[in-house]
């Protein structure tokens, strides 16, 4: 496949069906799913299984419509970095054009299914962040703004207030906190990664932070967000969904993040190529975990109310 | 070889529509199954199916006086 060929549209040959399933971005459907499901299973009230499976399966191809979408406009770009070169699009599996029509399907089904099988909040909701993701994040602030994943980490955010707003119509103080750890880990998370893959960015022309600001703000920036992140991540310990064990689990979780992001702050660019930026990458890989514990840990604590385990007088202060 | 002679083709290209043809249909199947088990759990939960539009009849209809 040359550059050519992507640029007219044309796919260099026939698509399997593993390729357009790759344009959803599977591994970021998994995050999705989760969180969600994690939303759904912690808020107060139940719905029926299938109703359960039915909407979350929605939830899960909308964000993989918006996945679509973000391919068939960053195939440019995508086609630069070697990160993102053998996607569907730049390796000329799927044409731009397919991957639109794709991406414009499955958003309108998703959204209409979920408001047949939930609630107009929650079809309301998955549309925003459809919109969010594929207009406000990847047509606009991402090559326009080194803040582009402060403010795009919001489309990745929604997933579990959407799951809660299927279960209650509405949302309250929980998913909001749910959503603001995914929110807060975002920058950090993805500035980790950037620090090591600058190279990708610099030649896509990507205003990352690095990039714009250079790798000594960046680790500054890691920092920061860290220490803003830890009380909004332990806050849930003090709501409905919360309890001891996630405080205790929560604490030691974000004890170690500080730990890593201290690390990164520390250090200079010297020293992480000397080590090949082994601290950026571990604590790029620790981070998937955190977050992915830190909603085990809501699951958990659902799972002990339900079966009676839960201290008296434990402080709900929101 | 066939009895008239000629080779099925064996494209590597037919493979590729096979997977894909395959994938869309259980896609389909499956969303339509979904779409049924979501009506009957629905229904047996007693939702109201009327339309928004649906009104009371307060006189008796035509055939029924």
């Amino acid at each position: 496949m040359t550059d050519a060929a992507w640029i007219s549209g044309e796919p260099a040959r026939e698509a399997e069906f593993r390729d357009y399933y790759e344009l959803l971005k599977p591994r970021v459907m998994r995050l999705v799913v989760f969180t969600a499901a994690v939303g759904l299973l912690t808020a107060p009230g139940m719905v029926h299984p299938v109703i359960a499976f039915a909407t979350i399966l929605c939830i899960a191809v909308g964000a993989g419509a918006s996945g679509a979408l973000n391919m068939w406009w960053d195939a440019d770009i995508d086609a630069v970095m070697g990160r993102t070169a053998k996607r569907p699009i730049p390796s000329g599996r799927v044409s731009g054009d397919e991957a639109l029509a794709i991406g414009l399907a499955l958003s309108g089904f998703s959204v209409a299914f979920l408001f047949l099988f939930g609630n107009a909040l929650a079809a309301g909701l998955l549309a925003f962040t459809i919109f969010f993701y594929a207009v406000i994040y990847t047509m606009w602030l991402k090559r326009a703004t080194p803040q582009n994943i402060v403010i795009g980490g919001a489309a990745g955010a929604f997933p579990p207030v959407i799951g809660w707003a299927v279960v209650t119509g509405n949302t309250s103080i929980e998913p909001w906190l749910m959503f603001g750890l995914i929110f807060m880990w975002t920058p950090p998370h993805f500035w980790a990664l950037a620090l090591f893959r600058n190279d990708d960015y610099t030649d896509a022309a990507v205003p990352m932070l690095p990039v714009i600001k250079g790798t000594r703000a960046t680790r500054n920036q890691v920092w920061w967000y860290s220490l803003a992140l830890a009380p909004v991540a332990i806050l849930p310990a003090f709501t409905q969904v919360g309890g001891p064990v996630y405080l205790i689990a929560a604490t030691v979780l974000n004890v170690m993040f500080l730990s890593g992001a201290w690390k990164i702050y520390r250090r200079n660019d010297e020293g992480a190529r000397a080590d090949k930026f082994k601290v950026e990458k571990k604590f790029f890989g620790f981070s998937i975990l955190y977050l992915f514990l830190h909603f085990v840990l809501l699951l958990l604590e659902a799972a002990l109310k339900a079966v009676g385990l839960v201290i008296s007088g434990w402080p709900v202060i929101l | 070889m066939t009895k008239n002679g000629i080779t099925p083709d064996t494209h590597e290209i037919y493979g590729r529509r096979k997977t894909r043809n395959i994938g869309v249909g259980v896609m389909l199947i499956a969303t339509v199954g979904m779409i049924f088990a979501v009506t009957i759990v629905k229904l047996s939960d007693g939702v109201n199916i009327q339309g928004y539009d649906h009104t009371f009849e307060t006189t008796p209809g035509e055939g029924e006086r």
